[in-house]
């Protein structure tokens, strides 16, 4: 007993900590410094200065030169300190629809337990996002989410971050950048036009040969009353309220099995021409079903029936849809 | 975005615009003049809500500038072009100013700009001035979203790098090879010399320079003791008179270059001129100086190689008697005026005069006393402002008006020697000066500017007379500073005490800043190379050896910075836990599955190595809790969690 609650503990508890390290994931490299653009202009003010002691024999500036190298080798050391403390916690990508606005969550720890770590910029290499963390307190975390969306479907994976800091004057280039050996899937927009292809329960037990309860078996926990359409079994129609409104409803529970969505596979997309076009309608129809909890019913190639009846199911398809092409047909 | 600059940007803007006016005295005003309507220009924009000028239009004005200051100057080298350009530059970019990216290049000229200052004057008061403004400019380095959130945090991060680099440079300044060299092939321009002297004298132009505050350098004496009326510091001789008017005149006396004097009398702190002549005490035999060399005549008129452009500091000597004069110097100041242009009646009462000075003995000892006694008898008057008389004549001065400076005695007395025939000829220079007791040196102003006159005596020496020490001898005795507060501040007995013994707070701490002023110019001048040599050789060190350890230094400093950078960075225990047992646990071909938990993965473990777990177990169960309490207990101090990490390992090491 106290294991399963310890269990429970455990598998809800994601974050900050891990239980391992994330065996995909590199080692965080350590961090690297150039002097930046205006370092180079610095430095070579530094030597103009010089220049200038030695010809002019002028020790003052001399001493305003040894000055300013000082102040860079002391950036140097900030510099590259700021963004060696900086460790990347949680770098998670959803899944999400092609050419919709998709999100990024990265999760930066400072481990030191007394300096901040000041103007950290993330870079997500591959696609060309950017952002500042204007401040981390020592010991502590700081979540940013990004926006991006994506012109194709498919599988990709994560991008390479780089973490780097001008911090504090702008002199030197510190950066770490790191591997992240996850995946995610762009879905398939959901685009089209067409009507989903509902069919009444009765019509569906005789194609697939399934008997109604097995398509009636999801039914579960009462969601509420929606109006009477024709592909509804009658005998789902609530008598009650049709006496108090004088109006068809039906209840609706939630995985609604009344109104169910049925496509064959292979029938679908030998009908229609282009097949992003169809997968997109698709994506469109399942992800309708998923979101007023009616069930989808596929067929696929081998003639196997699939009820999507819970969220996993319905991920498995979209990244099915993500990465389908046309050689999945041949 | 004509608004960001004096409103973002304030600090920085005041910042850059207090270096511009800083270089005002360096420059030419047309350069200084353009840099600050380029600021007015911008004020303009600002207040009217007018558009800033495109790049390409700042972009042309500044080739513009560019080639204007070439033609001026007829070259871009030397501090005086270079320093004109960053003002017009700053100026310009000041002008265009409109993004935050372009922060960091104004920053960098603002440096150049307030260092450039340096090139021209060693003066503290401009570095206490500077160092606000390095200060601001540094901290603008920052990111300006930073400073403009927690301008504390900004200024203590600031104060603590500041802190860090100070000694850091200190070190790289003492130890460091800091090799100069004056480059003669770099063309100068100076044109705005300090020193009120030409090679010219005429009646008026040294008691033109009695207002002018300006120091022309600070004189410490080590073995002699010397009276304020003993401190005649002679620059020029001039030996061609005409009237009134003295000029240099050019001469084949010799060019010999100074020895290094084997021991020291006097320090000279000599501020810059853009003259070549050197300030000697009378009697002076040796003079050297860092980095110039010094050459003398026979009769030992000290000049400088070159132009003096930097302050210098001078060691010199000081010998007994002066040598012997040529038959060549004799007759060249033996040449007398010419009064042709007179009429009979004046020449007839000059020689009149003349007659009455030789009447009392022909010596010229005798005769330079005759004429001392004839302008004190005669009613002969000092006057601080004379005005501008180039034109006055002998005989009006004589006869006429019988009043002057101490150019219009010097240059009458020596002509009066001449018609004589007695070799003479004025000395131009400075007398006096103020006495610093706290820092025990002399301060020399230009208003310290004197003539006074020198004459061959019958040992055939030059000897020195001045005119004025008859007219207005508390001149000579109390100095000019006094005397002229004497006259024109009709100061009481009291007053005059309290400044001779510079008991008021002011005259105090004056001298205490001139004071602090005169060691830190010395301590610069001083500390060059050679003295850099001399403290190393101290510690046994050759330079290339300072230079190594200059660099294992810097090394060592890194080292430091990361390793206490490191103690702060926590490490991650969790991690190093499930390490330790994930090594013990591959020994048995066991390896934690991703999707594992550890409480399952203990009981994997357990089932798996049955009869290991038995006696095994519940060390396996506090390993297991102490990583549990490790990964997910946030609050677990770091010792604790060492401990933590220390037990697991012994636990496995059981195991």
């Amino acid at each position: 007993m106290e294991k399963k609650w310890l269990k429970k503990y455990l598998t809800a508890l994601r974050f900050p900590s891990k239980w391992t390290p994330d065996l995909k994931a590199k080692v965080q490299k350590r961090p690297f410094i150039i002097p930046s653009r205006f370092g180079f202009y610095f430095g070579s003010g530094i030597l103009v200065l010089l220049a200038l002691a030695y010809t002019y024999a002028n020790q003052l500036i001399y001493l305003i030169a040894f000055f300013y190298s000082s102040i860079l080798f002391i950036a140097m050391h900030l510099t590259n300190n700021n963004i060696k403390s900086v460790e990347i916690s949680e770098y998670f990508i959803r899944n999400f629809f092609q050419d919709e606005s998709g999100s990024i969550k990265i999760t930066l720890h400072n481990n030191h337990s007394k300096y901040y770590a000041r103007f950290i910029q993330i870079e997500i290499v591959d696609f060309d996002l950017k952002t500042t963390i204007a401040e981390i307190p020592p010991n502590s975390f700081k979540t940013v989410e990004l926006n991006f969306t994506q012109k194709n479907r498919g599988q990709f994976n994560y991008s390479k971050i780089s973490l780097s800091s001008k911090f504090p004057f702008n002199l030197l280039y510190s950066w770490k950048r790191l591997s992240w050996g996850e995946k995610f899937y762009v879905y398939p927009a959901r685009e089209g036009t067409q009507e989903p292809p509902y069919s009444s329960e009765d019509e569906l037990s005789k194609k697939l040969d399934l008997t109604s309860a097995q398509l009636d078996s999801k039914s579960d926990n009462f969601l509420g009353h929606r109006e009477y359409t024709q592909y509804d079994n009658y005998k789902r129609i609530d008598w009650k309220v049709f006496a108090r409104k004088n109006k068809l409803f039906v209840k609706t529970f939630e995985t609604e099995s009344s109104r169910i969505c049925f496509v064959d596979f292979l029938e679908f997309f030998k009908n229609m021409p282009d097949l992003e076009k169809r997968i997109k309608q698709l994506t469109k129809w399942i992800f309708e079903a998923q979101k007023w909890n009616t069930l989808f019913v596929i067929r696929n190639q081998d003639d196997e029936v699939t009820f999507l009846d819970d969220r996993k199911k319905y991920e498995n398809v979209f990244e099915k849809l993500s990465t389908l092409s046309a050689k999945d047909f041949t | 975005m004509s608004r960001i600059l004096f409103k973002d940007y304030f600090g920085l803007a005041i910042c850059i615009f207090m270096s511009t006016l800083l270089l005002f005295p360096d420059v030419p005003i047309w350069c200084f003049s353009l840099g600050i309507l380029f600021w007015l220009w911008r004020l303009f924009c600002h207040f009217f809500d007018f558009t800033i000028p495109s790049r390409k239009i700042t972009g042309f004005l500044s080739f513009l500038a560019l080639a204007v200051i070439l033609l001026d100057f007829r070259t871009l080298m030397g501090k005086e072009p270079a320093a004109s350009f960053i003002i017009i530059l700053s100026g310009l970019k000041a002008l265009e100013f409109s993004d935050d990216t372009e922060k960091d290049f104004l920053v960098l000229l603002g440096f150049f700009l307030i260092s450039s200052k340096f090139l021209f004057s060693y003066d503290l008061m401009y570095l206490i001035l500077s160092l606000p403004i390095y200060a601001i400019l540094t901290m603008n380095l920052f990111p300006h979203e930073w400073i403009k959130g927690s301008r504390t945090a900004a200024l203590k991060y600031l104060g603590k790098v500041v802190l860090l680099a100070v000694p850091m440079a200190a070190a790289m300044f003492i130890m460091l090879p800091r090799i100069t060299k004056t480059l003669l092939e770099i063309p100068t321009n100076s044109r705005y010399g300090s020193s009120g002297f030409s090679d010219t004298v005429s009646p008026g132009s040294i008691s033109r320079l009695s207002q002018n505050n300006e120091v022309v350098m600070r004189v410490e004496l080590f073995n002699n003791r010397f009276n304020l009326s003993d401190m005649y510091f002679s620059g020029l001789a001039l030996e061609k008179s005409s009237q009134m008017n003295w000029t240099y005149l050019r001469n084949e006396d010799g060019i010999i270059l100074s020895d290094s004097p084997s021991e020291v009398d006097y320090h000279v702190v000599l501020e810059p001129h853009y003259k070549n002549q050197a300030f000697s005490l009378k009697g002076t035999d040796r003079m050297s100086a860092e980095g110039l060399r010094i050459y003398h005549d026979f009769n030992y008129n000290f000049r400088f190689d070159t132009y003096l452009e930097k302050k210098a500091f001078i060691q010199a000597s000081l010998a007994g008697a002066r040598p012997k004069v040529s038959d060549v110097v004799i007759s060249r100041n033996l040449t007398e005026p010419d009064f042709s242009s007179l009429p009979p009646e004046q020449q007839t009462q000059l020689q009149d005069l003349v007659k009455k000075i030789k009447s009392s003995g022909t010596s010229p000892e005798l005769v330079s006393k005759t004429i001392l006694n004839y302008f004190s008898s005669n009613r002969f008057s000092y006057t601080l402002n004379p005005g501008d008389q180039p034109q006055l004549s002998l005989y009006d001065f004589l006869f006429k008006y019988k009043k002057g400076y101490c150019e219009h005695y010097a240059s009458a007395m020596a002509q009066l020697l001449r018609m004589s025939k007695i070799p003479a000829r004025v000395i131009v220079g400075y007398h006096g000066g103020e006495f610093n007791p706290l820092g025990n040196f002399w301060t020399v102003r230009q208003k310290d500017a004197h003539a006074w006159v020198e004459f061959i005596n019958s040992q055939n020496r030059w000897v020195s007379v001045d005119p004025v020490t008859v007219v207005a001898p508390q001149r000579i005795e109390l100095g000019f500073n006094m005397y002229n507060s004497i006259v024109n501040d009709m100061l009481t007995e009291e007053e005059i005490k309290n400044k001779l013994n510079g008991t008021d707070t002011f005259s105090r701490l004056s001298m205490w800043f001139d004071s602090v002023n005169y060691r830190w110019s010395t301590f610069l001048l001083e500390y060059d190379f050679d003295k850099q040599k001399d403290i190393l050789k101290r510690f046994n060190l050759s330079l290339g050896n300072a230079l190594i350890l200059v660099l294992v230094l810097l090394f060592a400093i890194s080292v430091l910075i990361n390793l206490f950078q490191r103690r702060g960075i926590k490490k991650n225990f969790s991690q190093l836990c499930f390490e330790e047992i994930n090594r013990w646990a591959t020994k048995f071909d066991l390896q934690k599955k991703e999707t594992e938990g550890p409480a399952t993965w203990q009981l994997r473990i357990a089932s798996a190595l049955p009869d290991k777990s038995k006696a095994f177990l519940p060390d396996l169960e506090k390993a297991f809790s102490l990583w549990i309490n490790l990964a997910y207990k946030q609050t677990l101090s770091p010792s604790d969690s060492k401990r933590s990490l220390t037990e697991i390992r012994k636990i496995m090491k059981r195991g």
